[in-house]
């Protein structure tokens, strides 16, 4: 029960967020000057590059877990400048990256720390890491990021993709990776980036070289 | 505009440093004597705080219990495989699923029905039923009673040597 009501604290979470999010980002263009129907009107760059923290309550593939928190990073290639749609301001990119994130197992409904082999060699776990035990996982996303400058100083942008997993201990996984996420202009070609979606949650700053 | 970047930079610092607080949540676990259950899913391990837990594994991937003494534990429906560890007293059971592998010591009982692959060590004192199964193969150290209604059972004793059968589909380590 304890674990339900865990998983339904973690929508809810995830949805106010996000909720949180788009009302973050929609009101300054509501309020000030926007851009969306000028297309071009927008920082120019041919690589975005983003060095970010990563703070995520999503469970890893396969695994059980409070959770992790880790470091990576994301480029993005620009690759259609005037977007999906001529008559607003929008751009296409493909990003890649490596994120690193460090899970703690969820006690005792984690992975197995340690196996013994029984007869005929059939793994038997004998330490199901109890005491919390944790797990580092390595992603590798690949992306499509569809990028829609709303505001001179704003923008929002949505990722579907896939992520290439690998966890100490573990094979290679592959999973859907998929994200939404905005920008703030701070300075010239530089901004804060706030990601959020599923395998990871990141903010980082966005280098637009 | 540098009044309006203020606030907005620390709400979103704010936002994504309040994802931290609910990383130190826990899901629950399976205390001493209490109950737990994985269900779902692709892989599961359950522990136990201590002895006395009663744990089952259902409907995933692989699953597997971990636990002290006086326990039970049953897996059922897996795709791949069940593995079950336990101390002394435990009852155990394994049914529906391709590989069950248990670790178990003294004064174990270990039910493996409808598997493929049903491989077992156990302490002395210890019972074990196979039925409806390709192979079971079960170490025992120390005396022990296999009952295998079907081909494919193999019991070997503590010294390395096969285990007497007593009578159709009964073997036994410690003499008949």
């Amino acid at each position: 029960m304890a674990a339900r009501s865990f998983s339904r604290s973690r929508i809810f979470y995830a949805a106010a967020l996000n909720v949180g999010l788009a009302a973050m980002f929609v009101a300054p263009v509501v309020l000030a000057q926007a851009t969306i129907k000028d297309p071009g009107r927008r920082p120019h760059y041919v690589f975005e590059l983003e060095p970010h923290l990563i703070a995520t309550p999503f469970d890893p593939p396969g695994i059980p877990s409070d959770g992790g928190i880790g470091l990576g990073v994301r480029g993005t290639i620009e690759v259609a400048p005037d977007g999906f749609i001529p008559k607003i301001n929008d751009s296409v990119g493909v990003g890649f990256g490596l994120d690193w994130v460090h899970y703690d197992l969820t006690p005792y409904r984690g992975g197995c720390a340690r196996f013994e082999p029984t007869a005929n060699n059939v793994p038997v776990c004998v330490d199901a890491g109890g005491g919390g035990s944790s797990s580092n996982y390595f992603y590798v996303p690949v992306v499509m990021q569809w990028n829609f400058w709303l505001h001179e100083r704003w923008s929002v942008f949505g990722e579907p993709g896939l992520v290439f997993s690998h966890h100490n201990g573990g094979s290679l996984g592959l999973a859907p990776d998929l994200s939404v996420g905005g920008r703030f202009l701070l300075t010239n070609g530089v901004t804060l980036t706030l990601r959020v979606g599923y395998p990871v949650v990141t903010f980082g700053v966005s280098f637009l070289l | 505009m540098a009044a309006l970047m203020r606030p907005v930079v620390a709400l979103l610092i704010l936002c994504f440093l309040s994802l931290f607080g609910l990383l130190g949540c826990n899901s629950g676990g399976c205390d001493a004597g209490g109950q737990c259950a994985c269900s779902g899913g692709d892989q599961c391990f359950l522990g136990c705080d201590g002895d006395g837990c009663n744990q089952a594994c259902s409907s995933m991937n692989r699953c597997g219990t971990v636990c002290g003494n006086n326990c039970t534990s049953d897996c059922h429906d897996l795709g791949s495989e069940c593995s079950q560890s336990c101390g002394s007293n435990c009852l155990l059971s394994c049914e529906r699923t391709a590989t069950c592998g248990v670790i178990c010591g003294d004064h174990c009982q270990w039910q493996c029905q409808n598997a493929s692959n049903c491989a077992a060590r156990v302490g002395d004192q210890s019972e074990v039923t196979c039925a409806s199964v390709s192979s079971c193969i079960v170490e025992c150290e120390g005396s022990c009673a296999v009952h295998c209604q079907d081909n494919g059972c193999q019991v070997t004793c503590a010294d390395g040597s096969a285990a007497a059968q007593c009578s159709p589909g009964l073997y036994q380590c410690g003499g008949c």
